[in-house]
């Protein structure tokens, strides 16, 4: 059930900031980008390189400072339901529980009657069936990512927008949430945009790696990642052409100096 | 299948065996008891304003050693008696007796002066006793029945009916079956309530009873001072029996008149100042235009202490009554409305971020993220209110209000009767104790999602 919306495009977007003091800082320049109705896109890059300002700005949060950007061919303008978006801070509300935080864009939307059923469906997609009456601050800090991604998904958004979303968790957490998320996008079809540090995660999750430099920031290297997919699973960390585009990724990102770049020649 | 037969059925428990061994701290409440007691019967009166053989002291011993006897029965049998559905069906007698008592009761309660209070906690109560009643037939009803606030509402309606009335005791058949009701549906509350309201009584027996007997001695302690030896001045400092024997003499006056006066006054003033500072507070909070023009009369108008006010609130207010409820809200007003303003402005505001990316408009944003967050804050000014507006209430009871508990206390030091200031002054601190107590209750209950809530 691969939705054909979703597709997300930006012309000549620029974002500058203006400092208590007055002076201008450049997060984005001119960035130009298609993202393809379903398409699974990692942005990675070093801190600074405004990976996470540009996906605030596809969420409505701030609006650019030139230039235009479109979701199926209508211009974004402002925030809605149709852009879900996961920080790494999963910021659930505390005075809500499980099932009322997943439910919360349903009854905001005045669609709760109807749709009832559905925030059962995200608690149970998330695995956390039997939590629903607990409160944040009972939750581990996965199971409370966990929650902030059925919280998003409820909505069933067109785009789901993943700002670092397993940045704060430890390896295996993290591991099972990298599959838990492609299980979802896999059954959903939604647009996956996701900022990440992690090359790794990049390469084993995305279709497309967009690769970012900062000062000035802008996308160095789009990458298609052509390695095949398990089927229950991504990619296999230990395949030679991962490590293969791993190196490439932090070549790109100025991280392997000559020492280094020998022993991937090899 | 044959294999399940082999499998031990569960093990059906024991009938719990009856220790009837008991912490020895339990029992020193009682010691303390013995001990006034024997004090204040050995020791000769000396006490020579007003009439010296008021033994009021000795009542307050007595009930004091019924319900400790009460509460280590209770204590000791516990272990078989602690089960619900036994306390709901002494709830529902003891309830069912307040009732009917109620019922039986309306002829005498149409030639009182409380007449429309009294029909009102009548309803009350005919309402429990259908609840307790049907609660016995319809299972989803049955827990909410249970609660143990229903009995404690019920036997402090049933208290007052006796209280009020207690001059149709005495002689007739009537008042016999009044009486006999009356105790059995004390003690049959007594013991659902403690039942219910205390979850392992032992325990907490134990661990109150040094303290509780401490207080008995120096009560007692307190008796020997102030009736045996005279070692304070007898006007300003009575013997206890004679405190006690103010509110005999003057029971309907106190509690009818000046608790229900200052009960409503307060609940008047702390209302208006609740909604008036609430919804200040969300509008300097929430909104940079009302925070420009509302702001700067909150930080000036509001810290100025509530006394200072009463000459305005005379030429104000027409009605005494408006200008002491005005006293009271204006007080509250200002606490709330900082600390809401306050709440508000600190909501993370990353929690709106999420509520927009989730088809959140502003309004919503408001009620459904700057509001439930803010709410601890608010309950914080809440609190901080209240407790400044028992001082404002004896404030407001200045201006010319007909009674009340500050403008009694006020009127009794004034004609040097201070047995009645010492009465008043105690139904003042339980009166203060029961309100703050009701507040953290439904704070509580509003708040359980808070990990540390302060305790009361």
């Amino acid at each position: 059930m691969v939705s054909a919306t979703g597709a997300i495009i930006a012309k000549n977007v620029s974002k500058t900031f203006t400092q208590p003091d007055g002076e201008e800082i450049s997060a984005l320049s001119n960035m130009g980008l298609r993202i393809e109705p379903g398409e699974f896109v990692c942005l990675i890059g070093p801190s600074g390189c405004g990976k996470s300002t540009f996906l605030r700005l596809v969420a409505g949060l701030i609006q650019p400072t030139s230039g235009e950007l479109f979701l199926d061919e209508k211009p974004i303008a402002g925030t809605g339901a149709d852009r879900g978006l996961v920080s790494q801070d999963p910021t659930l509300f505390p005075w809500l529980n499980v099932y009322n935080n997943v439910a919360y864009g349903l009854k905001i939307r005045k669609v709760f009657n109807e749709k009832k059923a559905d925030a059962q469906t995200y608690i149970n997609l998330v695995g956390l069936t039997g939590f629903e009456r607990s409160y944040p601050h009972q939750l581990s800090g996965g199971m409370a990512q966990r929650v902030s991604l059925a919280r998003a998904l409820v909505n069933e958004p067109k785009v789901l927008l993943l700002d670092e979303p397993l940045g704060a968790l430890d390896a295996f957490t993290r591991m099972n949430m990298q599959d838990e998320i492609l299980r979802i996008w896999k059954e959903r079809g939604t647009t996956m945009l996701m900022v990440t540090h992690d090359v790794d995660e990049a390469i084993y999750l995305a279709d497309r790696v967009f690769v970012m430099t900062p000062r000035p920031a802008k996308i160095e290297q789009v990458i298609k990642i052509e390695i095949g997919r398990n089927p229950n699973h991504g990619r296999s960390r230990d395949d030679p052409d991962f490590l293969l585009m791993r190196a490439k990724i932090l070549q790109i990102l100025n991280f392997t100096g000559h020492k280094h770049a020998l022993e991937y020649n090899l | 299948m044959t294999d399940a037969a082999r499998v031990p059925s569960p093990a059906i428990n024991p009938r719990p065996r009856i220790s009837l061994r008991i912490d020895p701290r339990s029992l020193l409440p009682l010691a303390a008891i013995l001990v006034s007691f024997l004090a204040e019967t050995l020791l000769p009166n000396h006490e020579k304003l007003r009439n010296p053989d008021y033994t009021e002291f000795r009542y307050l011993l007595g009930i004091l050693t019924a319900i400790f006897a009460a509460l280590i029965a209770a204590a000791v049998w516990e272990g078989d008696v602690r089960k619900a559905a036994k306390s709901r069906t002494l709830f529902t007698i003891s309830s069912g007796a307040m009732a009917l008592l109620a019922v039986l009761r309306f002829g005498g309660i149409s030639q009182s002066k409380y007449s429309g209070f009294l029909y009102l906690s009548a309803a009350v109560g005919l309402l429990l006793f259908v609840l307790a009643v049907s609660s016995l037939f319809i299972e989803r009803i049955r827990a909410l029945a249970a609660k143990p606030g229903w009995a404690t509402i019920s036997l402090l309606l049933f208290l007052l009916f006796v209280i009020v009335d207690h001059e149709a005791i005495g002689g007739s058949p009537y008042a016999s079956a009044v009486l006999a009701l009356t105790v059995v549906d004390i003690l049959a509350l007594l013991v659902s309530l403690v039942l219910m309201l205390v979850k392992s009584l032992s325990v907490a027996l134990a661990k109150r009873g040094v303290f509780i007997a401490a207080l008995i001695l120096f009560l007692g302690v307190l008796n020997v001072v102030t009736a045996k030896f005279l070692l304070l001045p007898q006007i300003y400092f009575p013997s206890l029996s004679r405190v006690i024997h103010v509110y005999r003499e003057e029971f309907n006056f106190l509690f009818l008149d000046c608790l229900l006066n200052s009960f409503i006054l307060l609940c008047q003033g702390v209302g208006i100042g609740l909604v008036a500072g609430v919804v200040t507070g969300i509008l300097v909070g929430w909104s940079q235009r009302w925070n420009y023009w509302l702001n700067p009369f909150v930080r000036i108008l509001g810290p100025i202490p509530t006394s200072t006010w009463v000459p305005l609130a005379i030429v104000m207010f027409s009605r005494p009554r408006s200008a002491a409820v005005f006293v009271i809200a204006f007080g509250v007003w200002f606490q709330i409305s900082i600390l809401t303003a306050s709440g508000i402005q600190n909501v993370k505001k990353s929690y709106y971020e999420v509520s927009s990316t989730l088809g959140a408009t502003e309004l919503q944003n408001l009620f459904h993220i700057a509001i439930p967050d803010a709410l601890p804050s608010i309950f914080l000014g809440f609190f901080n209110a209240t407790c400044s507006s028992f001082a404002a209430l004896v404030v407001a009871e200045m201006l010319g209000v007909k009674n009340g508990l500050g403008w009694y206390i006020n009127w009794q030091k004034e004609m040097l009767a201070y047995p009645g200031v010492y009465a008043g002054l105690v139904i003042m601190a339980g009166f203060c104790y029961v309100f703050i107590t009701i507040q953290f209750k439904v704070r509580d209950k509003l708040l359980s999602w808070q990990k540390g809530v302060i305790k009361w």
